[in-house]
């Protein structure tokens, strides 16, 4: 556990020191400003009542282009450069690197959330918000970020390749994205209760935050399902390195 | 064939030997296979506490894998490898504890400073007083002006020397230095085997290379490897003397010697006078006696004036060069 947090801070730190991470978070932050002023203003307009889920739905959006950025270096620099045997021939065990490695991302991706944070200041300073709202979202985009980061060190501890990391990133990212979609295709061409729609509908990513959390449902459904993909896709980081070992 | 003979002898008797408590490194019947081809073939060795080991072989004689294996980062395909006590398959994570390795890319995170990379890796040895030691260990490599320097700064040397730093940190029971001269210029070269032999007598070090004049220079013992297999094991002095087969004395006189092969010849315990140009002689001589004191009355009562006289051992590299070529032709001998 010691281990996990030497590491997890070192990852953590290394954010501050990364250019591609400041791009990133500058990036994110400027679209997330220019989308809630539009959301606001356009809602402002028809006479709603603007909500934090203005920033929080497009910030899931976001977070498919951004994660796989954030994560790609993680275990595959390590590998590039020959680190990785200094690690694995250190008292270390290979889950404790591998969680260490995202929980160093995760608190990155949790700082990021908390600049948000201002949104619900200015919309209480202006209006009136739904506070479950507040709160379920911030949740829910927790546990979100965590899943899609883990996600990354997954497809980070896979090459050893800077770009065929976020490639196979954004394939697993986007496949879990949109696989909600095809279980709608499903239904539509053979209707009703198809086994196959329940369980892609299931396993979509949005769909656990955008139908629940954002709308101030806390489900434990989706709290089970995104601790999963955080433990399956680490679990199997944790393998792959492993078996990096054996060959 | 006869030096093959003495040295097929020895690393036998050296097997029995094996079971002493001392041993830090105790290797035997290390294989490893990647795919068909054999990168080590049933290696067994042993290294005593306070020894300095070198292993010398050419490239992808299989010194990296064994010291891979040894170090925890990958497995054998057979056989047992026992470090500081501890088996390093069976108990890899307290064996690693008691190693410190410096691979041979000298892998090191060029974004940090050097005092963040060994506070780094000082927390993953979970080293109490962690900030005295960094700043012991970078006293002994001389670096304890450059603890600011970004890592990428640093020239291949000063690189080096904080993955020596890294890897003594924890103060292993066993070092195990892949390659730890390469790439350096002749001045670093000799800081750093200054520093390898400091620590040795305290620690055991096992390091490869394939530099034979630094096998000579810092090691107590030399294991000979090439192509996945020990050719000779011993003291760098003792494979000399044992391998050349006798001892060997240079003499020089003033003059072209006429007449001096017949009268050298004539001296008991010759067996074999080599001119090498006007005047200058290499003698072959039956191991044992000092021939030395007979070769220069020969000289002197033969009315020559004698210039120089010199015994002459089989340099290592010598040993090596024939110890691979002889290799070399057996496996010809075999397949013909």
């Amino acid at each position: 556990m010691r281990n996990t947090w030497t590491i997890a801070k070192r990852e953590f730190v290394h954010y501050f020191v990364s250019p591609i991470a400041y791009a990133v978070a500058v990036l994110f932050l400027s679209i997330l400003g220019l989308l809630f002023v539009a959301n606001v203003n356009n809602v402002a307009q028809q006479g709603g009542s603007p909500s934090i889920s203005f920033v929080f739905g497009p910030l899931t959006t976001l977070l498919l282009f951004f994660a796989p950025v954030l994560t790609m270096r993680l275990l595959a620099d390590e590998q590039s450069k020959g680190t990785l045997e200094l690690l694995l021939t250190a008292p270390l065990q290979e889950w404790e690197l591998v969680v260490g490695k995202w929980l160093g991302a995760w608190l990155f991706g949790l700082c990021l959330l908390a600049t948000t944070t201002i949104y619900a200041v200015i919309l209480y300073a202006y209006g009136n918000p739904d506070t479950g709202v507040v709160y379920a979202g911030l949740l829910g985009l927790a546990l979100l970020i965590g899943a899609i980061l883990a996600i990354g060190v997954f497809a980070s501890s896979v090459t050893g390749n800077l770009i065929a990391s976020v490639a196979i990133g954004y394939a697993f990212v986007l496949t879990i994205w949109i696989i909600g979609f095809a279980g709608q295709v499903v239904r539509v061409l053979f209707g009703g209760n198809q086994v196959i729609a329940t369980v892609t509908e299931y396993i979509d990513f949005a769909g656990h935050f955008s139908n629940t959390f954002n709308r101030g449902i806390i489900d434990t459904t989706d709290i089970v399902y995104f601790v999963s993909v955080i433990a399956i896709t680490l679990f199997l980081a944790t393998r792959v390195v492993e078996a990096r070992r054996w060959r | 064939m006869k030096a093959i003979a003495v040295c097929a002898c020895y690393v036998k008797k050296n097997l029995t030997d094996n079971f002493k408590k001392d041993n830090m490194i105790q290797v035997e019947g290390l294989t490893k296979r990647y795919g068909s081809r054999l990168a080590i073939d049933h290696l067994t060795f042993h290294a005593d506490k306070g020894e300095i080991v070198g292993f010398l072989g050419p490239n992808g004689a299989g010194k990296t894998t064994t010291m891979r294996i040894l170090t925890g980062y990958m497995p054998a395909s057979e056989g047992k490898a026992i470090v500081a006590g501890r088996d390093v398959f069976t108990d890899s994570l307290e064996a690693r504890k008691r190693i410190g390795y410096l691979p041979e890319t000298v892998p090191l995170y060029t974004e940090m400073s050097v005092w963040q990379y060994l506070d780094f890796m000082g927390e993953l040895r979970q080293l109490p007083n962690r900030d005295d030691r960094i700043e012991e260990v970078m006293e002994s490599v001389h670096m304890t002006d450059r603890a600011d320097s970004l890592i990428s700064n640093l020239s291949k040397g000063m690189r080096q020397r904080v993955g020596l730093a890294q890897a003594l940190l924890h103060k292993p029971e066993v070092l195990i230095l892949d390659e730890p001269t390469i790439g350096l210029d002749p001045a670093q070269v000799r800081d750093v085997r200054e520093l390898i032999r400091e620590l040795g007598g305290e620690r055991t070090v096992m390091l490869s290379t394939h530099i034979l004049s630094e096998a000579q220079a810092i090691c107590n013992r030399v294991l000979i490897i090439n192509k996945g297999k020990i050719l000779a094991e011993d003291t760098p002095d003792r494979l000399r003397a044992r391998l050349s087969g006798g001892d060997r004395v240079g003499v020089k006189v003033m003059g072209d010697g006429a007449g001096l092969t017949e009268a050298l010849n004539k001296v008991p315990g010759v067996t074999a006078v080599h001119p090498i140009k006007d005047g200058e002689y290499e003698i072959d001589a039956a191991p044992g006696g000092n021939i030395r004191p007979e070769i220069a009355k020969a000289v002197v009562n033969g009315g020559w004036n004698l210039m120089e006289l010199k015994a002459m051992g089989m340099s290592l590299e010598e040993i090596y060069l024939q110890l691979v070529r002889e290799e070399a032709e057996e496996e010809e001998a075999q397949n013909a």
